[in-house]
């Protein structure tokens, strides 16, 4: 049995195939595989964040999104016609389906990924077109090049039929027949050796499996004793356990062998700046992972430090490098809010930013089981309503029924002037601290 | 049956090959019966098709005529003769006498040259809709970049010049559809794309 691994790389999207080669691909024109396994990496080029946004799963999930992607861009832009969408973003509804593509316009479209077997690094990706493109273009070299072995169930429906029963019958009966004979026929022999009748002691299937016991000792083991300083110390209370983050679990027999999503425990071990640039320039707040949640952007914006800059020093490249098998994902570090903002905008800040932090500090209830802020970036209509709604991370989409969350298309903000939209990151903690950050703003 | 013989013999030998995309009028099966109108709307479709594509890259009939050469569609279309009844097929088209019916093998024929100049031209096309997004992710008019100016200038103008005045729509409606075409000559451009575009066809053609 081979390995065979693919990559299908295009512009913006990435696809990653591990699978075993199927002996039967001797006889088929293309390779035929099975066990796959897939890693789709979506990168977008508007966005500063170099790491791509990561998607995986086993091949029931590349399957289902196959299809999924496929059927969507057929039907949803290829057959509707000019006037069924619109260039302009519209209010959408979530979706009803753990695996969905919504239109915003016919220029944005979102992938939602709520299905508990298809692992993902942001669990609703926003797409551009020549984005979906690139990801239905890979999925096509994959469908074009590979032919998957139909799975099989793993519990079968139904009854056996009569036939096959009586067969099973007969075969049992021949294997047991045929194994007593050999167990007898081996047995004689050793028991020709004595004259007394070996007595049939019933015995329970365990001990069957139970080694032989060993001889008996000449002398006993002698027992160790405590050293006499450590004798009187008290035991030391077991450790209290560690809580695992909530999360989708890892189903079925695959283990997660592929890439994990972004580490947010590695991102925050990156090495600070040395303090020799940081006297000349500011230094990035996520450096040190002591540092609470950064102020709002408004209070960053600061002037250009003259002088030539002086790169920090970066971890190594190997550490951030996608491999195919990683190690198991180490335990989240308890979440705050990420430092994405800390980019000067060109631009000043808007009374709304400060209005939605205002909402959510009234509203906003952390529920006890939630142990790390979650963010959310939320994209303003210019009449102060939601447009989109974007959650940042697993434990952010789980918890956005409990979240006091507007409906889309819901003013809950005052208007913004002109015909401006606006968005805004929302960092909700546990503790109940809301913070708000101004994004970006559009016309 | 003992045909069947060297060929599976053949494919064990032939495994390793990368298979591509060849496309192929075998590749376009017919999925059902068409009704009159259905074929009538198939036609328009092509035809516009042809014209985006005219417009945006200036591929014109000696291009569209160089593709059915290199895709051996030249017992179909033979010359340029062949091409325009065939794009006058189209029955928004200004009739200028000569209209022929457009047959479904005809049909195959023109998705194939269709997918094939959108390959050669992917690049172009992509820039065009990449220049879309930034333009419309700014809120500022797309017509302002100069290729898609310049694109739905010439699919304008064109449009207007050869369909049938009460076949043309508003100017906004045009642009509207310039940039859906646009869209679409992109995922036209890619693996399978001509079976996107056949696929597409019959689904519009009951609209």
């Amino acid at each position: 049995m081979f390995q065979l691994t693919r990559r299908y790389p295009h512009p913006t999207c990435t696809l990653l195939i591990q699978a075993e080669r199927s002996p039967l691909s001797k006889w088929h024109k293309f390779p035929v595989v099975k066990n796959l396994q897939f890693e789709l990496q979506v990168s977008d080029p508007r966005r500063l964040d170099p790491e791509p946004i990561k998607v995986w799963g086993d091949q029931p999930e590349l399957e289902h999104l196959c299809t999924l992607v496929q059927d969507y861009v057929q039907e949803t832009i290829l057959a509707s016609s000019p006037q069924t969408l619109s260039l302009h973003d519209t209010v959408i509804t979530m979706p009803e389906k753990a695996i969905a593509l919504t239109p915003h316009s016919r220029l944005q479209h979102q992938l939602y990924l709520g299905h508990e077997d298809v692992k993902s690094s942001q669990p609703v990706i926003d797409l551009s077109v020549t984005q979906l493109l690139d990801l239905a273009t890979a999925l096509a070299d994959f469908q074009n090049e590979l032919q998957l072995l139909p799975m099989l169930p793993s519990h079968r429906t139904g009854r056996p039929r009569g036939w096959q029963s009586a067969a099973a019958v007969v075969l049992g009966a021949i294997a047991l027949s045929t194994g007593l004979y050999y167990h007898l026929a081996t047995r004689i022999p050793a028991t020709s050796l004595s004259n007394n009748p070996i007595p049939i002691i019933p015995r329970s299937p365990d001990v069957e499996v139970l080694p032989p016991e060993p001889p008996p000792q000449s002398a006993p083991l002698p027992t160790p004793l405590m050293p006499p300083n450590l004798e009187g110390l008290g035991t030391l209370a077991p450790p209290t356990g560690v809580d695992r983050p909530a999360g989708p679990t890892a189903g079925g027999n695959n283990g997660p062998i592929m890439p994990l999503p972004r580490n947010e425990v590695q991102r925050r071990s990156e090495p600070a700046p040395s303090s020799e640039p940081a006297a000349a320039a500011p230094q990035p707040a996520s450096a040190n992972p002591e540092v609470s949640p950064p102020p709002p952007i408004e209070t960053e914006i600061t002037p250009r430090p003259s002088g030539t800059p002086r790169l920090p020093n970066l971890p190594p490249l190997q550490e951030q490098e996608s491999t195919i098998a990683r190690a198991p994902q180490p335990a989240p570090a308890p979440r705050t809010p990420t430092t994405e903002a800390t980019i000067p905008l060109p631009f000043g800040t808007l009374p709304q930013v400060e209005e939605v932090r205002s909402y959510f500090q009234a509203r906003w209830q952390p529920p006890s089981s939630l142990n790390q802020g979650i963010e959310y970036r939320l994209r303003l209509n210019a009449d102060g309503s939601l447009q989109r709604l974007l959650p940042l991370g697993t434990t952010a989409a789980e918890y956005l029924p409990q979240t006091p969350m507007p409906r889309l298309g819901e003013a809950f903000v005052s208007p913004l002037t002109g015909n401006q939209t606006a968005e805004i990151r929302l960092f909700l903690g546990e503790d109940g601290q809301v913070q708000t950050f101004l994004e970006r703003v559009g016309n | 049956m003992l045909g069947l013989v060297p060929v599976a013999f053949l494919s064990r030998w032939c495994c390793e090959v990368k298979p591509l995309v060849v496309p192929s009028t075998a590749d376009l099966a017919l999925r059902r019966d068409l009704a009159g109108g259905e074929l009538e709307n198939m036609k328009t479709h092509l035809d516009v098709l042809l014209l985006a594509l005219e417009a945006l890259t200036g591929a014109g009939s000696e291009a569209m005529l160089n593709a059915a050469q290199d895709l051996g569609l030249m017992g179909v279309i033979s010359d340029r003769v062949a091409l325009w009844r065939l794009r006058q097929a189209n029955p928004q088209r200004k009739s200028s006498g000569g209209r022929k019916k457009l047959d479904i093998e005809e049909a195959r024929s023109l998705v194939l040259i269709i997918c094939h100049l959108s390959q050669t031209h992917h690049s172009r096309i992509r820039r065009g809709v990449t220049l879309l997004e930034q333009m419309s992710e700014q809120g500022k008019d797309p017509t302002r970049a100069a290729l898609l100016g310049d694109y739905v200038d010439q699919f304008t103008n064109t449009f207007q010049d050869r369909m049938e005045t009460e076949a043309i729509p508003t100017a906004a409606q045009l642009m509207q559809l310039a940039f859906k075409l646009l869209i679409d000559l992109m995922f036209y451009s890619t693996t399978n794309g001509h079976r996107r575009l056949w696929l597409a066809l019959f689904d519009q053609a009951q609209s």
